[in-house]
């Protein structure tokens, strides 16, 4: 059985019910299984709610976010889907988080693990920088 | 068959109330982690996503945003638009199978963006569940959630003392079997066989019936129908419309605008009342013939039916020849077990003045089979509506209290106890012992109040026992507009008085009927500020499935009611004086930023609520907002909040504030015997205590006034939602927000308590009692000639000018019976 990963790239900017403006972004997609290997990125995907809102929410809620919040305005949301294979296999992903209201960025290492054929989030690491994200990402 | 959907009748789970009496705290909680999940709602079950469209704006509108809400009639999940048109704020969506909605979202979009100038989001709490659903659906709460629990809402009983009475004419047929031979009869014709001599009052109606033996009716038992005693006959005069609902199979019945009728909806059976359906709903009658067959008894039965008239009967109930098994229903056409999933094709009103009638039977649905077949309720009798008692034990309750004291980062500190009618209880006291042994610091009950004013022991016991306010219904001055306890008010405050409990008056706001007292009612809370601490306005949440035209009778937003205000009191309490419920939230931010502890902060959506303070000064009011600038004091506390978080020497900026603080008052407008001191005390209490218990000290001074609008399925707005404070400890641990469990309450609030129930004849047998003998009978005269009622109402209204019969007929159309001894 295949599960599926979702990477979400996404700008979106509203006043209601307060300001937003972000921009979140994948640097990297890593699926690993015990040594890490870079995985051909998966076919861009329309963005259908059946599928993609949990996956999407429990993105966003790392950041404090939810899909309610990023559909107010103006809104640019691209899926890229991946598939995985095998069980035990973990997925990493850099996001990169900028709040344009704010003026602060986050880098952020999400580790999801397929679990009884379903991905489940494994661990959530903040770091400072795009550098340490890509090094957290390339570690093994 | 072919064209026939059959959808089994749904298991909801349940629990077996009756064998956990006795439980302990540790085998509720073993029973909640399980129940969590099966509570939960469904995707695909109990609602659809229809994300992708979005409603478009049209000619001469301005978008604000698009949200979420949910349809509702379906609850699927649908994109709305919230807009501007004519000076007001509107909310549109369209459901792909139920069409479009629009309704108004504010009625001022002026204020509007006023308001929205101060919204702050909270932090949220650290999730109990799992993202596995949309947003509202996976209530719990979850890591969506912005606001921490600003009050937590525990129901300590469904059961209440106040009642209807909802009835058939008497020219409405039902399939009976009498002494074991089956028959139509006409209400009427099966009366005449019986003799009414027990004479009842249920609510405001008078009546008599009759106890048969040997009668019984086809209920509605689990989808099927089954045969289930007869245990009462009931008629009573009825003078008014009646509705007349024909269905697109071509059946009809007739009953009061009140009755409730089995409705199907999303999978499952809810009971609407006849005035709340609308063309299109889904309802059931009966259809399929071989477990009738086989619930008629009829291989018993032969000797007294025989095959033609079993045709016949048939005939009678389903409209349908007998077939080959199945009732041919046409296109689409679906089955619920035994019934026929039909629709409301038409809805008429009739005049009628006569005998109207009904049925108690002994089915836990409280369901049976009228005219034509169709399923209605047995529903004149209050809990018993929903057919089971649910009252948590303390050992549940203790249980309850452990799950949501689990709350992070910011504790639970305040609960409100409420129903049902919560001193409905003998416990009451225990229950607000439990909270306050657990650590919450502030309790109220919500209570219609009218055992207080009969029992002054129980506000004693209740302050003792921690209670810091109550929280009581108030829909206005006259007995017109508040007939739920307008004659015993007078008593509940003297009290009260005595008892130095302080109370919230509390009205449900709704155009057309009481908003023209809302002056008033600032005037009458004014006038017993001694122990009045506030008056908290809800403007109406439409429950149930209602026309436009008549929402848009009843509907009143938040701006239209500061408007009101202002226009009555003469412009001393006007519009600008109001502010939304997160304007505080730089208090909390100052607070949190000194300490690095997180804070107890309002952070509830801008549009949800509004507030402000008044004082008394000689005959005058004067908001807050006309001697503090209070604008100036929140921009002022956010800029040092976000100084100290960049490095700020925190003992700088309470020096800083310290020196500052004075300058937002201007001293020679606020009220003459209001001293300096006082004032920036008042300004502690209300902004970093948030609580207007601790204006005790200010009695005859201040008054808390608020507005709360919950939400309901035409307004609904998911952005609301994830900002609620108000939330409900659920009986499987759950926390949920007030406007999922209030607005969606067959998937949260019916759900649970249904699966936590007692059915009420069971609950009878166990406590020797019928829920019929907590009905509360006024006794007008004796209430109204008391100095309390007069002293209470002086120079707010003329009491002297509505007659004794008037008082009467405003208790009884609410549904209160009256007393003369």
């Amino acid at each position: 059985m295949v599960s599926k990963y979702y990477r979400f790239e996404i700008k979106a900017s509203s006043s209601y019910p307060r300001k937003i403006d972000i921009q979140l972004r994948s640097l990297k997609t890593v699926v690993s299984k015990g040594k890490s290997n870079e995985v051909k990125e998966g076919e861009k995907e329309e963005f259908d709610p059946l599928e993609h809102l949990i996956p999407l929410e429990t993105q966003l809620s790392l950041l404090g976010l939810t899909y309610n919040d990023i559909s107010h305005g103006s809104i640019d949301l691209k899926v890229k889907a991946f598939e995985v294979h095998e069980e035990n296999a973990e997925i990493r992903d850099g996001i990169v988080f900028e709040d344009k209201v704010t003026g602060k960025k986050r880098f952020i290492l999400v580790c999801y693990r397929r679990e009884g054929g379903s991905l489940k989030i494994s661990s959530v690491k903040e770091l400072d920088s795009t550098e340490d994200l890509i090094d957290a990402l390339n570690s093994d | 068959m072919d064209r026939t959907e059959t959808v089994p009748p749904k298991e909801e789970p349940l629990v077996n109330y009756l064998d956990l009496l006795d439980a302990s705290e540790e085998e509720f909680e073993k029973i909640g982690s399980k129940m969590i999940f099966k509570l939960m709602p469904k995707p695909g079950v109990d609602y659809k996503l229809y994300l992708l469209e979005k409603p478009e704006l049209r000619e001469g509108e301005k978008l604000i945003a698009y949200t979420q809400s949910a349809c509702p009639e379906c609850l699927s999940l649908l994109n709305a638009v919230i807009f501007e048109r004519d000076g007001k704020v509107w909310i549109r969506k369209r459901c792909p199978e139920h069409g479009e909605i629009e309704e108004v979202y504010w009625g001022d979009a002026e204020l509007f963006r006023k308001f929205s100038k101060w919204q702050f989001d909270g932090k949220g709490v650290e999730p109990s569940l799992d993202i596995t659903n949309a947003c509202p659906y996976n209530c719990g709460l979850c890591a969506r959630h912005k606001s921490h629990t600003a009050l937590v809402n525990i129901v300590a009983t469904n059961r209440c003392d106040l009642s209807c009475w909802y009835c058939l004419p008497g020219d409405q047929e039902i399939l009976v079997r009498l002494k074991g031979s089956v028959k139509p009869f006409s209400f009427e014709d099966l009366a005449s066989r019986y003799e009414f001599k027990y004479r009842i009052k249920v609510g405001g109606f008078k009546g008599e019936y009759a106890v048969p033996r040997d009668l019984e009716v086809l209920g509605f038992v689990n989808g099927r129908a089954e045969w289930v005693k007869v245990t009462k006959i009931l008629r009573r005069h009825h003078k008014g419309k009646i509705i007349v609902i024909r269905t697109r199979l071509g059946k009809e019945i007739k009953v009061t605008p009140e009755h409730k009728i089995a409705v199907f909806q999303n999978g499952k059976i809810i009971k609407l009342r006849a005035d709340e359906l609308n063309i299109g709903d889904k309802i059931l009658s009966l259809a399929r013939i071989p477990p009738l067959a086989e619930s008629l008894g009829i291989q018993n039965a032969l000797g007294y039916v025989s095959r033609s008239g079993l045709k016949l009967l048939y005939a009678h109930m389903v409209k349908q020849p007998l077939t080959s098994g199945i009732v041919s229903t046409g296109p689409k056409s679906r089955l619920y077990g035994d019934f026929i999933v039909d629709e409301i094709a038409e809805i008429g009103y009739e005049d009628f003045e006569g005998q109207v009638y009904d049925l108690e039977v002994e089915a836990e649905s409280h369901l049976f089979i009228a005219g034509d077949g169709l399923v209605i309720s047995n529903c004149f009798f209050y809990a018993g509506k929903a057919g089971y008692v649910y009252e948590p034990t303390l050992e549940h309750i203790k249980y309850m209290i452990k799950m949501m004291m689990k709350q992070r980062p910011v504790s639970i500190k305040a609960v409100q106890i409420t129903g049902g009618e919560p001193t409905l209880r003998d416990d009451l006291t225990d229950i607000v012992k439990l909270f306050k042994e657990a650590g919450v610091k502030h309790v109220q009950v919500n209570t219609t109040g009218i055992k207080f004013a009969y029992d002054p022991e129980l506000a004693v016991q209740l302050r003792k026992a921690g209670t810091n306010v109550i929280y009581m219904s108030f829909d206005g001055v006259t007995p017109f507009t508040n007939p739920k306890n307008h004659w015993e008010v007078p008593y509940i405050l003297e009290n009260l008085r005595k008892a130095k409990l302080g109370v919230v008056l509390v009205p449900t706001l709704i155009k057309g009927y009481n908003i023209h007292e809302l002056g008033l009612m600032v005037k009458f809370a004014v006038k017993h500020m001694d122990i009045v601490r506030g008056l908290n306005m809800q403007p109406v949440s439409i429950t149930g499935r209602v026309p436009r035209s008549l929402r848009e009778k009843e509907r009143i937003t938040i701006p239209e009611v500061l408007i009101e205000i202002e226009k009555q009191t003469n412009g001393q309490i006007s519009r600008e004086d109001w502010y939304p419920v997160p304007f505080v939230a730089p208090v909390s931010h100052f607070v949190e930023a000194l300490t690095g502890r997180p804070q107890f902060t309002l952070t509830t959506h801008f549009a949800c609520g509004a507030a402000t303070y008044v004082f008394k000064d000689g005959d005058e009011m004067i908001p807050i907002t006309r001697f503090i600038d209070v604008e100036g004091f929140m921009t002022y506390l956010e800029r040092k909040a976000e100084e100290i978080r960049r490095g700020k020497s925190k003992k700088l900026a309470i020096l800083e504030l310290a020196t500052k603080i004075g300058k937002f008052i201007d001293f020679k407008k606020a009220p003459r015997d209001l001293k300096r001191k006082q004032i920036i005390n008042l300004l502690y209490n209300i902004f970093i205590k948030h609580d207007y218990t601790a204006l005790g000290e200010f009695h005859y001074k201040t008054l808390f006034l608020g507005m709360m609008h919950f939400q309901d399925l035409y307004n609904h707005d998911v952005a609301r939602v994830q900002r609620c404070g108000i939330h409900y400890i659920m009986p499987d641990g759950r926390l949920v927000p007030f406007c999922s469990f209030n607005v969606i309450p067959q998937l949260y609030r019916d759900r649970a308590q249904r699966a936590y129930g007692i059915p009420v004849k069971e609950w009878e047998r166990i406590k020797g009692i019928r829920l019929m003998d907590y009905k509360y009978k006024r006794n007008i005269r004796k209430l109204i000639s008391g100095e309390t009622y007069r002293k209470a109402y002086e120079g707010i209204i003329d009491v002297d000018s509505i007659s004794y019969e008037d008082h009467v007929l405003a208790s009884k159309r609410f549904g209160i019976p009256v007393v003369e001894e």
